[in-house]
């Protein structure tokens, strides 16, 4: 059965005024255990209605949100133990830093939950391993990091409330590569160690190449198309008619194709492309 | 949720109220105040809703959106009718009962209050602000005071300053909401417990909201500063406002209606008060 499962979901922002705007029309999405799916489309596609509609910050017009097979919209004084079960980092998540240190502010959410002062302090150590924060920027106030720093600490603060689903709007944006890898590669991480759900929304189609199981591509409030992401990234015309392009091995492995290389269409990443070529290359 | 809230919001549209210069406006919703108060008879009063009627008419404004900018005034609106009711005195008594005592003028003065507060929230809508946007708002305002230049009041500052404040509030709106959604995914709510959990609780959002506007108007003065922004010495406008002859033609409206009002009290077809 799958984690967590959108079933045809609508929702309009305000309805019945000038303004009004569809974000979201007739969308189905199932997420499983242990995989990581990733959710592309251009902006204004839905995608951040789409990732508040899985903790219940937003409530589905129409259509149900299953967590573990029940709608977490029927019960609406369940839904704060929802929200602890279903991590949502949102985007740019270092805007939401307040207390006076690190490690406070990643208590934050523990503390919400109402766990014992140890219980909470090895989960901020834990959550700080993951994210790669030192004991050192612990005791610093949130104020006084990097920008990169920041968003760690923020990450640490969903990662500590140890969710079983893992949703991420843009968790690397505005990052450099060095940085979105170790983030990247902390989640996969939390992933391994915790068996979790993981939905990461992103405009980074080499991360999704490299880490999502499945994608779904968004376009004007609807599914476009889902699938593994050599199946995804094979629709190239289509990808590119929304606005969105496929990771650079891809092209280049079109290119190769078009000169003969019979380069495989399941490879999407730069690793994987790298290690094909060589293999070739010495076979020579 | 915080965006729902009406406080005289600019309703985007159509119509020969919203295509009229702003000027015009600010200028027939001061003739329309001005009215509201020197109206003395039945007649007056019944002239100036009935303005109201055919300029809304004109502005092609849902009458709910209109109606619903009414509601955060009820309480002062019953509030003001209760007090003119029970404590105007006057020389017919209609009715008596220990200490209280309700004269016909007493009705009279109560009613005329309510209505006059009533045409003042949806007439100051109606011209203004739901068929202004804001910053055509503060253009007509800075151009209408720029005379009080001569004697050395910062008037482009000040509209500047407006047009600013005006330009972040939905931002910051926005920025609040999804401050506080951040937090309520992080477990915090806002809506439990006794009043000092409850201040409390806003103080994740304060402090993220406070750090953000700072830094917001800091960027904002460096970026003004980038393109050369020195204040309203020389400087030239992008948008002209010019008056159209359906502009003479409302504020020409605007002071006729005073005038028959003031009228209409002074002549026993009034019905005076």
């Amino acid at each position: 059965m799958a984690k967590i499962e959108l079933q045809n979901v609508c929702y309009t922002y305000g309805p019945g005024t000038p303004y009004a705007k569809i974000a979201l029309k007739d969308v189905s999405l199932s997420v499983e255990a242990g995989k990581i799916t990733g959710i592309i489309g251009h902006t204004g596609s839905g995608k951040s209605t789409l990732v508040r509609m899985l903790n219940g910050l937003l409530a589905p017009d129409s259509g149900r949100v299953l967590l573990d097979g029940v709608d977490i919209n029927a019960d609406k004084k369940a839904l704060a133990s929802v929200r602890c079960r279903v991590g949502l980092v949102m985007q740019y998540p270092e805007y939401q830093l307040f207390d006076e240190t690190v490690e406070k502010d990643i208590a934050f959410g523990p503390r919400n939950m109402g766990l014992s002062s140890e219980d909470i302090a090895a989960r901020v150590r834990e959550a700080a391993g993951f994210t790669g924060l030192s004991e050192e920027i612990l005791s610093k106030s949130p104020f006084d990091l990097s920008g990169g720093q920041k968003r760690r600490v923020a990450i640490a603060g969903i990662l500590a409330m140890k969710p079983e689903v893992l949703v991420l709007d843009e968790p690397a944006a505005g990052l450099d590569p060095k940085g979105r890898r170790e983030i990247l590669g902390g989640l996969l991480r939390y992933r391994d160690t915790t068996g979790a759900a993981v939905v990461i929304v992103s405009h980074n189609m080499e991360d999704m190449a490299s880490y999502a199981d499945s994608i779904v591509v968004l376009r004007q409030a609807q599914t476009a198309f889902e699938g593994t992401p050599a199946e995804v990234f094979a629709r190239r015309g289509e990808l590119e008619e929304n606005g969105l392009r496929v990771p650079d091995a891809v092209r280049i492995a079109d290119k190769l194709r078009e000169r003969g290389v019979p380069v495989p269409e399941e490879i999407c990443t730069v690793e994987a492309e790298a290690a094909y070529l060589a293999e070739l290359l010495s076979l020579k | 949720m915080l965006k729902d809230v009406t406080l005289g919001q600019y309703f985007p549209g159509e119509s020969p109220l919203h295509r009229a210069d702003p000027r015009t406006k600010v200028v027939l919703s001061l003739c329309y105040i001005i009215a509201l108060f020197c109206v003395k008879s039945a007649l007056g009063m019944l002239l100036c809703a009935l303005t109201l009627v055919c300029f809304h008419a004109a502005s092609r404004i849902p009458l709910r959106t209109v109606l619903s900018g009414v509601k955060p005034i009820l309480f002062i609106l019953a509030f003001t009718f209760l007090i003119n009711l029970f404590w105007t005195r006057g020389e017919t008594l209609l009715f008596s009962w220990k200490f209280i005592r309700i004269y016909r003028e007493g009705i009279v003065t109560a009613l005329m209050m309510a209505v006059r507060i009533l045409l003042l929230v949806t007439g100051s809508g109606i011209f203004l602000t739901y068929t202004t946007s804001p910053i055509m708002l503060t253009d007509a305002i800075e151009q209408l005071l720029s005379p009080l230049k001569k004697i050395k009041v910062p008037v482009h500052d000040f509209s500047m300053m407006m047009t600013i404040a005006l330009r972040f509030i939905p931002t910051l709106i926005e920025e609040t909401d999804r401050i506080m959604d951040a937090q309520k995914a992080r477990g915090a709510s806002f809506s439990t417990g006794g009043l000092i959990r409850r201040a409390k609780a806003l103080i994740p959002i304060l402090i993220p909201l406070f750090v953000c506007a700072f830094k917001r108007a800091d960027d904002l003065a460096v970026a003004m500063e980038c393109r050369c922004y020195r204040g309203g010495e020389g400087r030239t406008r992008m948008t002209r406002l010019r008056f159209s002859p359906a502009d003479y033609l409302m504020m020409l409206s605007g002071v006729l209606l005073i005038a028959a009002v003031i009228l209409l009290n002074h002549l026993p077809v009034g019905i005076a008060l």
